[in-house]
């Protein structure tokens, strides 16, 4: 990474500090790391935290070892995930062509506008009853429960990725009687794209999020039962584990997802932050 | 151009002036790191300015004009050499010096009115509110925006808004103005209007200012004295002193026949250093 | 001027058909829903107008103080904290990159734990009373503020960062006058997302083991197969819902309208 400064001096910061190094950089990180986990140890160790309810990072530690490698664990995981991406993938299905056709109409993309904002409001946890009397606490209610959760960003960000097409681009399209498959796959797609993809990296969060609720509220089989089930055998370090790993596997998702959008869309990586209004 | 309210500031002109120049910069350097290189900007630039004197900085683009701007301003470390202010060292922004920027939709504050905007260095000065309110009323009346005071800079065209700025510096009450690039965003007509006012205001308060410019028929026009960098690393090229009668006339003083032999004076120095740099 | 699609021109008569397609929808899809469910002899599916009766016999009035009302109140108040503590920490960590930078591996971790994952350890060791939920909404919703402050912070003008420095502005000005509302369109985003998230969160922190709350009374229904009635508390949050996201919108058009101004100009 350069540490130049633009010759032409805009705007310079004084006095002039030399951006650390990678090295140094990650030495902090790990520092500071340490030192969380630190306090998190001394906060249960000390008592201010009981350690009815958290378990150290030691005792964390030394639980995940036998229990990550156990079959239990093996089985929650793929449990949750392949919960998280039959829902995501049915849900990206469902969404992107619906929303791309809605967001491509003027009209249509005001009339469904209202009925999908207040839908998206929902909160799909409250759906979690309703989903329980239909399919018990399975793996289907998880499923269901997750497309009906994560389609509804998708489904706006494709609309808004359509919708805010510059006019002025289509009318360059038309200027040049560009025949429609053309439009499509030159002009509209790649516009709409950076859209999409935020609305992608939305859904699959929200679909591991929702994965995880559904097994933990609803009973469906994977990480989030096995959360209650160590809850209720009153084995709090197990318990953490899976907690850990919940968040891991939620790391995981997004680093893999923001390497893969800028590998994708490399020109248009400025576009990333871009959400529908 | 309106007649332009004179401040009890002009104790400038009634007191007795003290003899040294009110800018001291010696043998100022400025080097920026690239990778692992040392890549000089400004070579030991040497430059007085003196009480009430209009001084304008041309040199091509690129040169470090801007750099050596930010470095007497405060807001840069020169890699070495001094800027003394009235016989004092600068480190950091002194209270003395007001800046006006380029880019005038940027230095003005969008969430605050263009009161407020004016207002806010002088929150910082310790006067009472009501003595905040006058000093801005009494700026932006200097620059001919009284009616604006009350909206926001963004529904202002770009040359109201550089007016707002240099209000904002009047209010501060500064010994001198350091202006960098102020009018190179506007429009000519625009520009021709804000020159003509930096000078109605420079007469009524009795200011030093520095501007840096790239074009060379304002840095004439205005200037009492024109100073040109070039070389690489740039350094004082030579100091033309500009003998024009004043007060300058848009139409009259660039009718003269020594405006032109100052301007192209100018332009051919700059036109040496461009064949210099290429060579 | 360049040629663009004419909504400057757009006659009041016009207008007025754009709103009538805006609720042509909703109102079409609410009227088919009471249509085809209003002979349902399904269990899980029942007509739309015993639902309504349901939610007016629940919602209006009877059961509002006593659950809408807390929800809300617990919503409002980890919220707030989460606001609070979000603006603070993201405009010290937004100022002190190196710091930031060094404590984002563990931010980014604490963020990706779900909060749902969190309520079996927060109910061993807050109980089921509000402090429970008030807690679990400010961990969850804290990180889109803070982030989002610590991105809005950063991204400051650095032509405004030079004009608090030249002009030597004092402090508490750079703070609050300065950085706070240059940062708060971003901040405001994040505020919006959070938003979301504490719906969520209050509704599941209700789930288990609470003695009231929304989420409560529609797992409760649900236990006891009262299905309209949990139909009744679901319509209830799509309202709730909808209603607390447009008295948002205002907020944030009040505390950004110079934000929208000066966007509305470069547009045109």
């Amino acid at each position: 990474m350069s540490t130049s400064h633009p010759v032409t001096a805009t705007a310079t910061r004084r006095p002039q500090r030399r951006a650390p190094s990678s090295g140094v950089r990650n030495a902090y990180r790990v520092a500071a790391t340490l030192l969380a986990l630190a306090m998190w140890q001394v906060a249960v160790v000390s008592g201010l935290v009981s350690d009815a309810a958290v378990a150290a990072p030691t005792d964390i530690a030394r639980e995940a070892g036998p229990l990550l490698a156990s079959h239990p664990f093996g089985t929650a995981l793929l449990d949750t995930i392949s919960s998280w991406s039959e829902g995501l993938i049915v849900s990206l299905l469902i969404a992107i062509p619906i929303g791309l056709a809605l967001g491509s109409s003027d009209l249509a993309y005001r009339m469904s506008r209202f009925t999908i904002d207040f839908l998206r409001t929902i909160p799909p946890v409250a759906l979690i009853p309703l989903a329980l009397l239909l399919y018990g606490a399975t793996p289907k209610m998880a499923f269901v429960l997750i497309v009906f959760g994560s389609m509804w960003p998708v489904l706006l960000q494709a609309m808004y990725g359509v919708h805010q097409l510059d006019p002025a681009v289509r009318d360059v399209a038309r200027a040049y009687r560009l025949r429609r498959l053309d439009r499509i796959r030159f002009l509209i797609l790649p516009s709409a794209a950076p859209f999409v993809a935020t609305g992608i990296r939305l859904a699959a969060t929200i679909s591991l999020l929702l994965a995880i609720g559904a097994e933990l509220l609803g009973g469906a089989p994977g990480i989030g039962a096995s959360i209650t089930l160590q809850e209720q055998n009153g084995d709090i370090p197990k318990m953490w584990v899976y907690v850990v790993v919940s968040a891991a596997l939620g790391v995981i998702l997004n680093l893999a997802l923001i390497s893969l959008e800028r590998r994708v869309l490399t020109w248009h990586s400025a576009h990333r932050s871009v959400v529908a209004a | 151009m309106t007649k332009a309210d004179v401040l009890t500031n002009s104790l400038i002109q009634a007191k007795a002036q003290p003899s040294h120049p009110i800018l001291e910069i010696s043998d100022l350097t400025k080097s920026y790191r690239v990778g692992h290189e040392l890549r000089p900007v400004l070579g030991g630039i040497s430059l007085q300015v003196n009480r009430g004197e209009f001084v304008c900085i041309v040199g091509p683009s690129g040169a470090g004009k801007s750099t050596l701007l930010r470095c007497i301003a405060g807001l840069l470390e020169p890699s070495s050499g001094s800027v003394l202010l009235d016989r004092q060292p600068i480190h950091e922004p002194p209270p003395k010096l007001a800046v006006v920027f380029q880019d005038y939709s940027r230095s003005l504050m969008p969430w605050l009115s263009v009161a407020k905007n004016v207002i806010l260095p002088l929150r910082s000065r310790g006067y009472s509110k009501r003595e905040q309110i006058k000093r801005a009323d009494e700026s932006l009346a200097a620059v001919g925006l009284t009616e604006a005071s009350s909206q926001y800079p963004w529904q202002l065209s770009g040359g109201m808004q550089q007016r707002v700025a240099i209000a904002r510096a009047l209010a501060y009450e500064p010994e001198a103005l350091l202006m960098d690039e102020p009018f190179a965003s506007v429009d000519a007509q625009t520009r021709a209007d804000l020159e003509d006012l930096i000078l109605s205001v420079r007469a009524a308060f009795g200011m030093t200012v520095l501007l840096v410019t790239h074009d060379i028929d304002e840095s004439v026009y205005l200037a009492d004295r024109v100073v040109v960098m070039a070389g690489s690393p740039t350094g004082v090229r030579e100091e033309i002193t500009v003998d024009l009668p004043s007060p300058r006339d848009q139409v009259r003083t660039k009718l003269l026949p020594r405006f032109s032999e100052l301007r192209a004076h100018v332009l051919t120095l700059i036109r040496e250093d461009r064949v210099n740099r290429a060579m | 001027m360049a040629l663009r699609a004419p909504f400057r021109r757009r006659s009041l008569s016009h207008r007025l058909l754009m709103l009538l397609a805006e609720v042509a929808v909703p109102t079409v899809a609410i009227v088919l829903w009471w249509v085809l469910s209003a002979n349902s002899t399904s269990l899980y599916f029942p007509p739309l107008s015993t639902i309504m009766t349901s939610f007016r016999n629940i919602w209006l009035f009877s059961h509002f103080g006593s659950d809408v009302v807390p929800s809300l109140e617990n919503l409002a108040a980890g919220f707030a904290i989460a606001t609070t503590a979000g603006i603070v920490l993201g405009m010290a960590l937004g100022l002190l990159p190196s710091l930031a930078d060094a404590v984002a591996p563990t931010v980014e971790f604490m963020r990706a734990v779900p909060g749902v994952a969190l309520l079996p350890a927060a109910l061993l060791l807050l109980g089921i009373g509000p402090e429970m939920k008030i807690s679990l909404i400010a961990y969850g919703t804290v990180w889109p503020i803070l982030l989002n402050t610590i991105d809005g912070v950063r991204g400051v003008d650095p032509v405004v960062v030079d004009v608090a420095s030249s002009y030597r502005i004092r402090r508490q000005d750079r703070f609050l006058r300065i950085i706070l509302p240059a940062a708060s369109p971003q901040i405001v985003a994040g505020m919006r997302s959070a938003l979301s998230i504490g719906i969520t969160v209050i509704i599941f922190s209700e789930m288990i083991g609470s003695t009231n709350g929304i989420g409560f009374q529609i797992l409760s229904a649900q236990h006891s197969f009262a299905v309209a009635d949990m139909w009744a508390g679901i319509v209830l949050l799509g309202i709730l819902g909808y209603l607390l996201n447009l008295a948002f919108r205002g907020l944030e058009s009040y505390l950004l309208r110079w934000h929208r101004g000066m966007r509305q100009l470069t547009r045109s």
